[in-house]
């Protein structure tokens, strides 16, 4: 298992070329091969999306995926939200405000996964939504209220900062919807 | 052979699977699209979970795929996940299966040795295991267009939501009356149910599943399965039927 | 004593913001107290938390571990060649290296009952570590597991509690003689008296399985022995390690002086790395084999299967005394509790529950009766409420039931019998006592909080819709900051009788004039530290509490301290800053005083300077004060030293020793929260599963020092006890194999599977701490298996259901409603 390929990967931004084994995980590759330790990995099998990254601007989970499939993609880490000079962005500094984290392990994810529902979904304040947007992460610190008020608290803001209307539509079901 | 890889990557962490190569399908062209065609949707081997819930031809015409599919894995999961890796995986829990075994899917199968293809409803011979043969890939799922204005309804019940299902419930109803369902967990295989009757008599679904053979494991017991199957049975086709009658042109 | 404040109440955060501001000014406080975000968060939104796996150090390997798939066998032999061979690997040890170069694990509990980083000669649980490979990369040293041979003899597996105390039982520990560890009667009163006089006896057979604190970053560490020094440092995720390195050190066979002990943060703990001794000492040892850096951290299978620390496993037989007008008179409980294969604490987690064993009610008698028993599971540890989460369920279960007896109102029952305001400090019949509270306003707060009657007519009306619709409402005490007899005093000769547990703390102004506190016991885990310490150094000093520097010191630089566990950080960190605040800010006011010409009683800390009370323009800043302390020692009064820095170690400071005969336990867990909670489900009877429709909370845990985080602890707290109530369980197979070792089929709650809260907090001080501060960690899991087996009981009623073992899974809930009124057992 020791032969190395090539792989060409956009991380935040910047093109890394490095040469792996196949089997290296994304998750291995981001922390171990760019140092980019911020991606946590918790449970190793997909489960609790600790390592959720974003993959095209989409979460996916980097512990489920080899990082030479990541090759001529396009990757973003927690280590992309604060500016250069380390100021939080209006997300992070939602989660510090509402109280959003303890230990912090799974905050990462946590901010990623949420990032992308406010670029798809911006200014979607719905409580359901936002708990169906982040149902793949596990926290086990926080019970996650703090963290849905915080997705939320940005959404109003966007709403405000860009008039955006919100509609109405019920998302789609999900499960133990039985009744 | 490698596509989401959501399942089979598990497998290789768990150190349960240890293939001396990985053949990984994502760079072959021509398998990602998701189209109609003759009236069926065709769905290539690399098109992901989340694309049945993003279609609009699967929300307007195949609406059991979409149910289905939103009970699959997560967000993060059904954007690598695939139909096709779903069903040839064969998870007894795994909602897609029943789906396509309810639509009456047809699989078309590759291999070096030529192209074959078999009904979903063949496919499945127990949990984990189909007919897809040594050095076999499946390179598309088609389904055939339920009528217009059928109804569907998927149900399912797990531990937590979006864990494996307990028991799940595929069902659909078209506006003439024809039901299809299919049930998760209370078989080897999806389970398909005669219901012509069912849809007609409210106590014909307990006496029609009176005699399951459910799985029994850490998520749920046979007994649990076996009460809860006709609830949700039940649950879905009314459901559907509702649906359909809605959808029916007036 | 002042009482009664309210504020926090999570829907107004304006009404709140003004009610804390408020209630500041009446305390005359500025930073305790106060909401605000806390000094952990940048690093930790940044992905720069540093968690022990984000350490790497110069040359370093890693290892990985062998698991028994057996649950009980001999280990006949093991052939490591072929893992040897394999290009990577470092060195392959197994248990005959650990029996040649290293001692047992540090453990509490008596008797020969010994646990081994490797298992030595057999493994008593599924799971236990057989092997260790080191190797250049994780992925070869997990290659090399998979080429390690071991030849087992499997031995008879027992996994029962009661079959296990049979004579003829397979032994867990042959030495020991017999799989009960230990076995004791403690009577407090007149139980017998008690049972013969009351007029209503209530008694139920109860079971709550073990389950795990499982944090998202399991236990690791890195060891890294210097050969030319002999020091071997040890990076781990451990908390408390001040309090027990030198057991560490025994174990690896140095003297305690070698070994240095880096605390690293944690990504959650919940008890789980309380005393985590296993994975450093592996890790130090590892390094010691090799003569590498050696980074072990566990996966999650190992975690989950080995982790040394499940919660409670335990079977009552357990009885409650009553009279027809809702006095509860006296407890009788025998306890059979499921330790697993080892006992490190010891049964500290039944001495923890004899701190509040009758709740906040005036039941005066108590015969506790323990069976501590060994069967081939993972050994116990400490998990939230450490079992005295366990026996409030147990309490809150017979209380509902006396209530069902007497056909009387469970809220009404409790209320009779709550510790009135004007009993405090009040004695327990154990000897521990409740320091102050204010029980009934609790309630009352809750119910209006609640709009209790709206939804009594909500669950009615559903009722007679055919719709299940439950109510509950129950209450516990939480009882903070342990003193370390509740380790021993079951013992009538223990062997160790440690009466202390301090925290220390050093806080310096360097002679910029910024200050800095250094910490003694582990980093941060999830709680709040820094910014406790940030809030109490801002009220002292009035300064920028975000301009507060803290460090933590190694276990070679360390002073006493104990670390987080049994809720006693905030108030014993608080007590050693406030302490160390006192002797710098004595410093100060001496020097100002000398250099402004001023008296010293006139001299006041403002905005981060001292300044004449009513002058502000006689005034030093802190930074001019430093520089002259390190600098200009000719500008001190004489009789002062340069420098400006103090430390301080603070004490438990209400703790007394146990009675000779043990009929008095004396205090051990004094400063006593109380909290209720009211829940409303709807359980759907065909598929067993639940919908939240409401979920209140209102907790008194004495002064709030920042009630955001406070709030943030009750939710998650209470939302861990809902996953034991629901669904976590380990799940042991016939053999003893663990079915449920991965996230697959160990089942955390989820962003979806848990309901919406809303918190109160209540404040009456503690009159024994610093500020008035009770801790507060736990509190939200030891309500949360009680409320749920209360409110699915009454949404089942017409079933006639009695919850008596726990998780409250659907399958359950189906049994019950397919066969009502046979309810009792599972």
């Amino acid at each position: 298992m020791s032969q190395r390929v090539p792989v060409h990967v956009e991380v935040n931004g910047r093109g890394y070329d490095r040469e792996v084994e196949p089997r290296r995980t994304l998750a291995d590759f981001l922390r171990e091969d760019l140092g980019l330790k911020g991606t946590h990995v918790a449970c190793e099998h997909g489960f609790c999306g600790n390592c959720n990254v974003l993959l095209d601007g989409a979460a996916i989970r980097s512990c489920l995926m080899f990082a030479v499939q990541a090759g001529g993609r396009s990757v973003e880490t927690v280590e992309s939200l604060a500016g250069s000079d380390g100021e939080l962005d209006e997300l992070q500094l939602a989660f510090t405000e509402h109280h959003a984290l303890q230990c912090g392990f799974c905050t990462p994810a946590m901010l990623l996964t949420a990032k992308q529902f406010l670029r798809e979904n911006p200014g979607v304040t719905d409580a359901r939504r936002i708990r169906e947007a982040i149902n793949g992460v596990i926290c086990r610190c926080t019970g996650y209220q703090q963290i849905v008020a915080a997705i939320a608290a940005v959404a109003q803001a966007q709403q405000t900062a860009h008039s955006i209307r919100i509609e109405t539509a019920p998302p789609v079901r999900v499960a133990q919807d039985t009744r | 052979m490698l596509a989401g890889g959501q399942s089979l990557v598990q497998l290789l962490k768990f150190r349960r699977c240890r293939p001396s190569a990985l053949v990984d399908i994502n760079g072959i062209p021509g398998l990602d699209a998701i189209e109609r065609r003759d009236g069926e949707l065709h769905v290539g081997a690399l098109v992901r979970q989340q694309a049945l819930l993003d279609d609009p031809q699967v929300a307007e015409s195949w609406p059991l795929l979409r149910e289905a599919a939103g009970f699959v894995g997560y967000p993060e999961t059904r954007r690598r996940g695939t139909l096709a890796g779903s069903l040839a995986f064969a998870a007894p829990w795994a909602e897609l299966t029943a789906a396509a075994v309810a639509l009456d899917a047809q699989l078309d199968i590759c291999s070096a040795a030529g192209q074959r293809s078999l009904a979903a409803r063949e496919f499945f011979r127990g949990p984990g295991e189909t007919a897809l043969g040594d050095g076999e890939l499946i390179v598309a799922v088609r389904f055939p267009a339920p009528a217009p204005g059928t109804g569907a309804a998927f149900h399912e019940v797990s531990v937590r939501h979006r864990d494996y299902a307990q028991v799940a419930a595929a069902a659909q109803v078209s506006p003439d009356g024809h039901g299809e369902l299919v049930l998760l967990c209370v078989a080897p295989t999806p389970h398909r149910v005669d219901v012509s009757e069912a849809l007609t008599r409210d106590d014909a679904i307990a006496d029609l599943l009176g005699r399951l053979d459910p799985l029994d494991d850490v998520e749920a017991s046979a007994s649990y399965r076996q009460r809860v199957a006709p609830v949700l049975a039940r649950r879905a086709l009314r459901d559907a039927a509702e649906r359909a009658h809605r959808r029916a042109p007036a | 004593m002042s009482v009664g404040r309210l504020e926090g109440i999570e829907q107004h955060p304006a009404a709140a913001r003004i009610a804390t501001e408020t209630a500041l000014k009446e305390a005359g406080r500025r930073w305790v107290g106060k909401s605000m975000n806390r000094v952990e968060d940048p690093r930790l939104l940044r992905g720069e938390g540093r968690y022990i796996d984000d350490i790497t150090l110069p040359g370093m390997a890693h290892a990985a571990v062998l698991r028994s798939p057996h649950a009980h066998a001999r280990i006949v032999s093991i052939d490591i060649s072929r893992a040897e061979r394999l290009p990577g690997v470092i060195k392959v040890l197994t248990g005959a290296d650990v029996a040649a170069t290293a001692a047992p694990l540090p453990s509490f509990g008596a008797g020969p009952i010994i646990q081994d980083m490797i298992a030595v000669e057999k493994v008593r649980h599924y799971g236990e570590t057989v092997a260790a490979v080191v190797a250049e990369d994780r992925y070869i040293a997990e290659d090399a597991c998979d080429l390690i041979e071991v030849q087992y003899e499997p031995l008879p597996v027992v996994l029962d509690p009661f079959a296990a105390q049979r004579e003829d039982a397979p032994r867990v520990h042959e030495k020991l003689g017999s799989n009960v560890a230990y076995e004791r009667t403690f009577t407090f009163g007149d139980v017998d008296g008690e049972f013969a006089a009351a007029e209503h006896v209530v008694r139920a057979e109860l079971n709550w399985p073990r389950s795990t604190g499982m944090p998202m970053d399991t236990n690791g560490a890195i060891g890294d022995y210097d050969r030319g020094t002999g020091v071997v440092t040890i990076y781990a995720n451990s908390m408390s390690f001040t309090y027990f390195h030198w057991l560490i050190a025994g174990s690896l066979k140095i003297p305690a002086s070698k070994l240095k002990v880096v605390p690293v943060a944690a990504g959650g703990s919940f008890g789980s790395k309380f005393f985590m001794h296993k994975v450093p000492t592996f890790a130090g040892w590892l390094s010691m084999a090799t003569g590498r850096p050696v980074k072990f951290i566990e996966d999650r299978i190992t975690h989950i299967a080995s982790n040394d620390h499940c919660g409670s496993d335990r079977f009552y037989d357990a009885e409650l005394a009553f009279d027809a007008d809702g006095t509860l008179r006296a407890l009788r409980i025998d306890c059979v509790d499921d330790y697993g294969a080892y006992l490190q604490f010891g049964t500290g987690t039944h001495g923890n529950g004899l701190s509040q064993i009758v709740g906040p009610y005036r039941i005066g008698h108590v015969q506790y009766s323990l069976h501590a028993v060994l069967t081939n599971k993972n050994q116990q540890g400490a998990y939230r409420g450490f079992g005295a989460e366990v026996s409030n369920w147990m309490l809150e279960r017979l209380v509902d039931m006396a209530a069902r007896e007497l056909g009387m109102d469970r809220i009404e029952l409790r209320r009779r019998n709550l510790i009135a305001p004007d009993q405090f400090p009040y004695r327990t019949p154990t000897g521990n006592i409740y320091d102050s509270g204010n029980y009934p306003a609790v309630l009352d707060r809750l119910l209006e909080l609640a709009d209790y009657e709206h939804w009594v007519a909500e669950r009615d009306k559903a009722r007679t819709e055919g719709r299940h619709l439950g109510i509950g409402v129950v209450a516990s005490n939480e009882r903070s900051v342990f003193s370390s007899t509740e380790f021993w005093f079951w013992f009538d000769q223990p062997d160790f009788t440690p009466t202390a547990s301090p925290e220390s703390a050093s806080l310096q102004i360097d002679p910029t004039g910024q200050i800095v506190v250094t910490l003694h016991s582990q980093a941060q885990w999830g709680n709040s530290p820094e910014t406790v310490v940030a809030q109490v150094v801002a009220e002292e000093f009035d300064v920028d509490p975000t301009s507060v520097v803290v460090t933590y010191a190694d276990s070679q630089h360390a002073l006493p301290g104990t670390g987080p566990g049994g809720s006693r950080y905030t108030v014993m960190v608080s007590g050693a800053v406030a302490g160390a605040a006192t002797q710098v800010k004595e410093k100060i006011k001496r020097i100002a005083a000398h250099q402004l010409e001023a008296n010293e009683n006139d001299l006041q800390f403002r905005d981060g300077g001292i300044e004449v009370a009513g002058s502000p323009d006689q005034r030093l800043a802190l930074a001019d004060v430093a520089l002259s302390a390190y600098m200009f020692r000719l500008d001190l009064p004489a009789d002062l030293e340069s420098g400006l820095a103090a430390q301080s170690t603070y004490d438990h400071p209400l703790t007394t020793v146990p009675s000779e005969d043990r009929s008095d336990l004396g205090i051990f867990y004094p400063f006593v929260g109380h909290a209720w909670h009211l829940a409303v489900v709807e359980v759907d009877v065909e598929t067993g599963k639940l919908e939240f429709l409401h979920y209140c909370a209102v907790h008194d845990a004495g002064t709030v020092v920042n009630p955001k985080t406070l709030t943030g602890q009750i939710i998650g707290g209470t939302i861990q006890g809902l996953g034991s109530a629901l669904y976590e369980e380990y799940r042991y197979d016939e053999q003893g194999r663990l079915r449920n070792e991965t996230f697959e089929h160990y089942h955390l709650p989820s962003s979806l599977d848990v309901p919406t809260m809303t918190v109160a907090h209540q404040e009456t001080p503690s009159p024994y701490t610093p500020y008035g501060i009770k801790g507060a960690g736990e509190g939200g899991r030891m309500l949360t298996p009680a409320i749920l087996s209360a409110a699915i009981e009454d949404a089942l009623e017409p079933y006639g259901v009695r919850v008596t073992s726990l998780p409250i899974t659907a399958e359950q809930i189906v049994a019950w409603a397919a066969a009502p009124a046979g309810g009792d057992a599972r």
